[in-house]
């Protein structure tokens, strides 16, 4: 359970490009996380809605599951697969496959309400 | 409403410190062994192990990562060799900020090798770059033959997987096959290396993999 600490990193992240841009409070991260990253994505929303509880309460967020994939180099094929097992070789050539992605555990986005935005709209 | 675009890796406090720590290893030669697997999979016996065979040849140090006491420090301490224990009171895992902490406790001299031998979880400790050279995953006999496609993570990332305690082979049914093909199917270029603290086989093995790496990165 470390998806705690990944929580946390993740606020001080966030918080810090939204005061680059003005502060305010967060509505929404969108992160992806890979299925190779050892992250479970149901516990990081619960560490996540602790993390903000306090400054920025009721922030979503949304997460990106990226799969990872089995590639066969000798068909050039992405081999599909049941989710959560693995093909052990090729099931159409028996060549060894090459597992690609599914390590990714990335901020993408932010959406918030900028306090510029709460005044008088400009336009 | 505002939005920011920011496409940013998640653990970007810890892949800075792992950056410092990879930048200052390359200056000094220093060739850095993250060793990961579950509780009482042998890291530490196999650390024992290898400290016999290679003290003689090459600088040789330590960071161990626990919970708590400082046991297996101990342990290699006893060995001969520098080894500092990183207690995590609780944490699953070592994080680069805490390996760059111990580091900047006082100088170590540059160490030939440096093992880190995390808190024992085959989970946790997959995310966190440590600014080693590879990982390694230790899986003893007598956990099971089918721990790679139960944490694809560690396995797909790891170097090389050592399977331990091969001495007990005839007493448990683990299929090593069966671990070979999974291994293979989630990492083409991993090692698989089948070794006993206790008999010394396949020890000297895992040895010469160091001792070539450790060439390997002298000479960059």
């Amino acid at each position: 359970m470390h998806e705690m600490g990944i929580a946390m990193n993740l606020y001080r992240t966030c918080r810090a490009e939204v005061e680059k841009h003005g502060s305010g409070r967060m509505q929404k991260v969108r992160v992806a996380i890979g299925e190779l990253s050892a992250i479970d994505p149901e516990l990081l929303r619960f560490a996540w809605e602790a993390t903000v509880e306090n400054s920025d309460a009721g922030c979503e967020l949304e997460v990106d599951w990226r799969r990872a994939v089995q590639y066969c180099p000798q068909c050039e094929a992405i081999k599909p697969r049941a989710e959560n097992s693995w093909l052990m070789i090729c099931p159409d050539c028996g060549s060894p496959l090459r597992v690609e992605g599914g390590y990714e555990l990335d901020l993408l986005e932010i959406t918030f309400e900028s306090e510029s935005d709460s005044g008088e709209n400009p336009a | 409403m505002s939005q920011i675009e920011v496409n940013r890796r998640l653990l970007s406090e810890n892949d800075q410190a792992a950056q410092f720590l990879r930048d200052k290893f390359r200056r000094s030669g220093t060739l850095v062994v993250n060793l990961i697997s579950s509780p009482g999979s042998g890291k530490t016996t196999l650390l024992e192990a290898t400290v016999a065979r290679m003290a003689g040849d090459y600088r040789l140090a330590a960071i161990e990562g626990d919970i708590a006491t400082e046991r297996d420090a101990e342990r290699l301490r006893r060995q001969g060799i520098p080894a500092r224990q990183i207690v995590t009171g609780g944490a699953c895992h070592l994080d680069a900020r805490q390996v760059k902490a111990e580091l900047e406790k006082g100088d170590w001299g540059d160490p030939d090798i440096l093992f880190i031998e995390n808190v024992g979880n085959l989970v946790c400790p997959t995310s966190y770059d440590l600014g080693e050279d590879f990982k390694v995953v230790v899986l003893s006999v007598t956990e099971g033959d089918d721990k790679p496609f139960k944490y694809p993570g560690i396995f797909a990332r790891a170097w090389i997987s050592v399977i331990s305690k091969i001495d007990l082979l005839p007493y448990v049914e683990f299929d090593v096959d069966a671990v070979r093909a999974q291994v293979r199917a989630l990492s083409s270029e991993a090692r698989l290396l089948l070794t006993s603290a206790r008999t010394g086989e396949g020890v000297d093995e895992w040895c010469a993999l160091l001792s070539e790496r450790v060439k390997e990165k002298k000479r960059r």
